[in-house]
């Protein structure tokens, strides 16, 4: 389940910005200019669909969406195995 | 403005002039903003509160789908997101020009944006009333990243985003004002935003043409690099703009089965990208003109006005 939406995740990023398939799961889409301002509101609100959850928005939310597998590890999940981190 | 400034802007006394008349304008129009409209006190739920032809569903198969009670439903969430938009769209924009008030640079411009900034806090006001009287203020979704353009940029882009926000929602503005479908409020609304954004809009496409020349690209590396990103950057906000018009939070609340899938669908309706193209081909020709907007950027990468 978590797999399949890494997945879409990646197809996302792919079909949406300059993020290559296959990249370096820890690599900083923020830093690498993957993800820009503009299309951060999208961004979120795919990720918000893909995983059933709100975003919320506030400081920290930027460094929980850094890399892929920081996002996978704070919004996606499967609800018994949840853990935070940062 | 600043002798540097002069020396590589175009000659400020047609700034001075235009201020001036703008400035003069203002007065003249000025309004109590807590007195000027009659409130209601409802609305009515039976009919449209924002103008058919403005739903992002306007020209797709879904208006043929939708029940009459469907778009009724859909156009006061709509109008609702239009309002929040019209506050914090407006709330974040100004935040930056009061930042570049009575600063060297901006000599000529701020007795004006003391005008555009008191405008512009009566339209916060209003639009603001207006969702929490009869619907809801929705929050924007938005994260801002620190932004990687040098400092001269950043001032120019600040005038040009407060720009292209503003010729997108007087296109709205302009229609709902005379509207005969809409609530009374509601026309009154956009007809007294219409006439202050005209100002605002004449005073964006002076000081951001300034503002433009005012750019020192030999200390910024590639020239036509730099201009080429600011050009990107430019078509990727007014696409920007144009998405905040696909509300997912209004479809929720309108009760749309399967929201996401329906603003995607919608966002990727050829027929939606004719509309986009129509209400930013103003702002577009006025960029192109200047070369802000490069032929070299609008043939690569997004199109504008295709979400
Ligand atoms: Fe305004
Ligand atoms: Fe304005």
């Amino acid at each position: 389940m978590q797999m399949q939406k890494i997945s879409k995740l990646e197809n996302w990023l792919t079909e949406n910005t300059e993020f290559k398939s296959g990249s370096d799961e820890n690599l900083d889409l923020i830093d690498s200019g993957i993800l820009t301002s503009l299309q951060l509101m999208e961004f979120i609100l795919f990720l918000e669909h893909l995983s059933g959850q709100a975003v919320d928005l506030d400081r920290s939310t930027m460094d929980k969406l850094r890399t892929i597998n920081l996002i996978s590890a704070n919004y996606l999940q499967d609800a018994d195995t949840k853990e935070v981190a940062l | 403005m600043s002798a540097e400034t002069q020396q590589r802007g175009k000659d400020p006394k047609d700034s001075i002039i235009r201020m001036d008349r703008l400035c003069n304008l203002s007065r003249e129009k000025s309004y109590d903003h807590y007195e000027l409209f009659d409130w209601p006190e409802t609305v009515d739920e039976k009919s449209f509160l924002m103008s058919p032809q403005l739903l992002s569903v306007a020209e797709t198969s879904f208006v043929d789908e939708l029940t009459h009670e469907q778009m009724v439903k859909l156009s006061h969430y709509e109008q609702y997101n239009y309002s929040s938009l019209n506050t914090h769209g407006e709330r974040e924009l100004i935040i930056d020009v009061i930042d570049r008030m009575h600063t060297p640079k901006y000599e000529i411009f701020t007795e004006y944006m003391h005008h555009l900034v008191e405008e512009e806090n009566a339209h916060l006001w209003f639009f603001a009333q207006f969702c929490k009287r009869y619907g809801v203020l929705y929050q924007p979704k938005k994260i801002v990243l620190p932004s990687s353009f040098p400092d001269d940029v950043n001032d120019f882009l600040v005038f040009a985003r407060l720009m292209i926000f503003e010729e997108i929602v007087v296109y709205f503005n302009k229609v709902m004002s005379t509207d005969p479908c809409l609530p009374k409020i509601v026309r009154d609304i956009n007809r007294t935003h219409f006439v202050d954004e005209s100002r605002h809009i004449a005073f964006g496409r002076d000081i951001v043409g300034v503002l433009y020349h005012c750019i020192n690209f030999s200390s910024h590396g590639d020239e036509k690099e730099m201009r080429l990103n600011i050009s990107n950057y430019i078509k990727a906000y007014i696409n920007g703009m144009l998405r905040l018009f696909y509300p997912l939070h209004a479809y929720t609340d309108a009760g749309i089965p399967d929201p996401y899938e329906f603003r995607s669908k919608l966002m990727k309706s050829p027929q939606r990208h004719g509309f986009h193209q129509k209400i930013v081909s103003k702002q577009v020709a006025f960029f192109l003109k200047r070369d802000i907007l490069m032929e070299e950027s609008l043939n690569t990468g997004e199109t504008i006005g295709v979400l």
